[in-house]
């Protein structure tokens, strides 16, 4: 397979950014530093690092939200709904400019990745609802959408517990967990058509207006980024555009993350280096949209019956999922499938940011087990592959 | 690095299998429990994302509000559609207040078809197994409503009902989590029965001086307070806090929570009911 140059892989919680640049570079060392750095230190004493961003801000949302300290009220996350729909947008087109990139470089890796995650979906989806109706769990929601929606929350990776320069297998599973995520997003313009059919909506909009609004802020993008006279004049153009997709997206209650995603891909295609501008106009605000959606998630959050209920299958068919996908998919990818699989554990903030954008098209109920369900998962596979992926990992390659 | 394809090795098959197998029997033997009597957590309806950043009049804040109010309590509530006693006919009591609608027995031409209620009731869910409801003299539940009479209060006119259906959430904290004190001078909501479920009316609640009657173990609030609320309709804050139930009488009143807990203990007394 061909190597790929580092500023291809996105990392969309591990990448550096300018923060963590100037960190590096900042003054003399801390007293603490060596601690912090064995911390940071990928497989110290054969753990991978405890602090990933997930399990650090999901936590701190979940203490200071309405559950515990009530720091955060119900009415601030109200008004935090449409800072997280442009979040998501921010997302979308992370994910559409990776995937304007991959695709010039192996169309093939987004094919693995995306059976991976499909493999995922179908299995926890299919879980999902082969558990509700046996049950007898009441769902407020259409049955098929819901079971999609934590399919969908559960394919997504991030990779983070791999250092994508260690080894080929985690660079590939960088790459994997880079392109997993793009099937996803462009199930959910379906998935929202599901969900919304109840609400009597125009599914011919529901279907089309994510590409359409997408093409739209795209070819806006297009036009007006690499014109701009100074820089903060650009960094205006760059956020007004992403509030234009998300504020749209919101408007026709279609999921911003295809919107954010077709918007990516044609800043990547179209002639011109308008997906460099994005990109590095995006860095400044990436760590800022990846706590934002965490926290909020976190303390969206609240322990129910109903996730509690939904826990086991999530965890055990997400792993058995992502097992699977990677049996499948590895033979395309010059990878060992044990390998792929562990890499591909931690779900990342995408599970998340899918969880929040389902939650605010579902009915409340359906809603908030759904986003209690993947935040727990995403906080519990975090940590599963904080004492399990190693070993599993090494054992393999031994 | 190679072109050639990784070859699968017996161990990632055999990891497969197992992962696959173990995630199926785990799923089989937990698909054997029922879910539990208690249901998704009822929470605030999300709103839309632009919503916070639209104009809005007082009026929408007041509309919006009284839309929480709904979603948040009816699954704590059962409508009951009641019809008029046939024991309780020729016995001079008070006759039922049918609802004017000349085609109020058109259903029941047909054989199959439910009979239209002379009139509809919204029960409270004291427990997650009983329900209380107020229905004036001379009705009962239909026989085709969802309830079953376990307890009757003729002097108050109040039913305790066992609802058949489980209930949506876990419903005993709805008196323990009311407004002990209600201070008046405020916009409460009340809500009535309808027969597609809950609706519920914007109140006015000016001066609520409490009254004793011997009939209550605790002071009630005359209902004309607040001039809409009519005997049968639940009163509660704008937060969802459970206020009060309206009874009739000579003068409707406001029975608050803790005097109905003790009506709920003493009718389930009476009825052998486990607390």
């Amino acid at each position: 397979m061909r190597d790929v140059p580092p500023d291809v892989r996105r990392r969309e919680l591990g990448g550096p950014d300018p923060i963590d640049r100037r960190l590096r570079q900042s003054g003399p060392p801390s007293p603490l530093a060596p601690i912090w750095s064995l911390l940071m230190t990928r497989s110290a004493l054969g753990m991978t690092p405890a602090l990933t961003p997930a399990v650090m801000f999901l936590s701190v949302g979940f203490v200071m939200g309405p559950g515990l300290l009530g720091w955060i009220s119900p009415v601030l996350l109200d008004r935090l709904s449409l800072a997280v729909t442009i979040a998501l947008a921010v997302l979308g087109v992370l994910v559409g400019v990776a995937l304007g990139r991959e695709l010039r470089h192996s169309a093939g890796l987004l094919l693995g990745a995306s059976m991976e995650s499909a493999v995922t979906t179908v299995m926890v989806g299919g879980s999902a609802m082969f558990f509700i109706s046996r049950t007898g769990m009441p769902i407020d929601a259409s049955l098929i959408g819901f079971a999609l929606a934590l399919g969908l929350c559960a394919s997504s990776s991030s990779a983070t517990s791999a250092d994508p320069d260690s080894e080929p297998a985690a660079a590939i599973a960088t790459r994997v967990a880079d392109l997993d995520d793009v099937l996803p997003i462009a199930l959910a313009v379906p998935g929202f058509a599901i969900l919304a059919m109840s609400t009597g909506a125009n599914l011919w909009v529901m279907a089309l207006a994510p590409a359409a609004i997408g093409a739209g802020v795209g070819v806006i993008g297009w036009l007006l980024f690499e014109r701009a006279e100074s820089g903060p004049e650009r960094v205006v153009f760059v956020l007004g555009a992403l509030s234009l997709a998300g504020g749209a997206a919101a408007y026709l209650h279609v999921s911003p993350l295809p919107v954010g995603l077709v918007a990516g891909g044609l800043w990547t295609l179209l002639p011109g280096r308008v997906d460099r501008v994005v990109e590095n106009d995006l860095r400044r605000v990436q760590h800022p949209v990846v706590v934002l959606l965490l926290v909020t998630a976190g303390a969206s959050a609240m322990f129910s019956v109903a996730a509690v209920w939904l826990l086991p299958p999530y965890l055990l068919f997400r792993l058995a999922g992502k097992v699977a996908g990677a049996w499948i998919a590895a033979p395309r990818l010059d990878v060992r499938s044990s390998d792929l699989a562990a890499f591909l554990m931690p779900p990342g903030v995408l599970a998340v940011a899918f969880a929040l954008n389902f939650a605010q098209m579902l009915p409340a109920g359906s809603g908030q087990a759904l986003l209690a369900t993947v935040a727990f998962g995403t906080a519990a596979f975090e940590l599963f592959a904080l004492f399990v992926v190693p070993q599993w990992g090494t054992r393999g390659r031994g | 690095m190679s072109h050639a394809p990784e070859p699968q090795t017996g161990r990632e098959t055999r990891l497969l299998v197992l992962v696959v197998g173990v995630a199926a029997i785990v799923l089989l033997l937990l698909a054997q429990w029922r879910f539990p009597n208690s249901n998704l957590s009822v929470v605030a309806p999300t709103s839309a994302p632009l919503a916070g950043l639209a104009a809005r009049a007082t009026f929408d804040e007041m509309s919006n509000a009284l839309g929480d109010v709904v979603s948040r309590v009816s699954p704590l509530t059962v409508v009951v559609p009641l019809v008029a006693d046939p024991a309780g006919e020729g016995e001079g009591k008070t006759p039922a207040p049918k609802i004017e609608d000349e085609s109020a027995d058109a259903d029941s031409v047909d054989g199959d078809a439910v009979p239209r209620p002379d009139a509809w009731g919204l029960a409270l869910r004291v427990r997650d197994d009983l329900a209380l409801m107020h229905a004036p003299a001379g009705l009962v539940p239909s026989e085709f409503s969802r309830v079953v009479v376990v307890g009757r209060d003729e002097e108050r006119e109040l039913l305790l009902l066992r609802p058949l259906d489980p209930p949506l959430v876990a419903g005993g904290d709805v008196l323990s989590g009311a407004i002990r004190t209600f201070p008046g001078f405020t916009f409460v909501a009340a809500l009535s029965a309808t027969g597609v479920g809950p609706t519920v009316q914007p109140v006015f609640v000016g001066r609520a001086e409490s009254m004793q009657d011997p009939r209550w173990s605790h002071a009630l609030i005359p209902a004309e307070a607040g001039s809409p609320l009519i005997p049968g309709a639940l009163v509660f804050s704008l937060n969802s806090r459970f206020i009060g139930m309206v009874v009739g009488g000579d003068q409707p009143m406001v029975v608050p929570a803790p005097a109905i807990e003790t009506l709920v203990q003493g009718l389930s007394m009476l009825e052998g009911e486990p607390q």
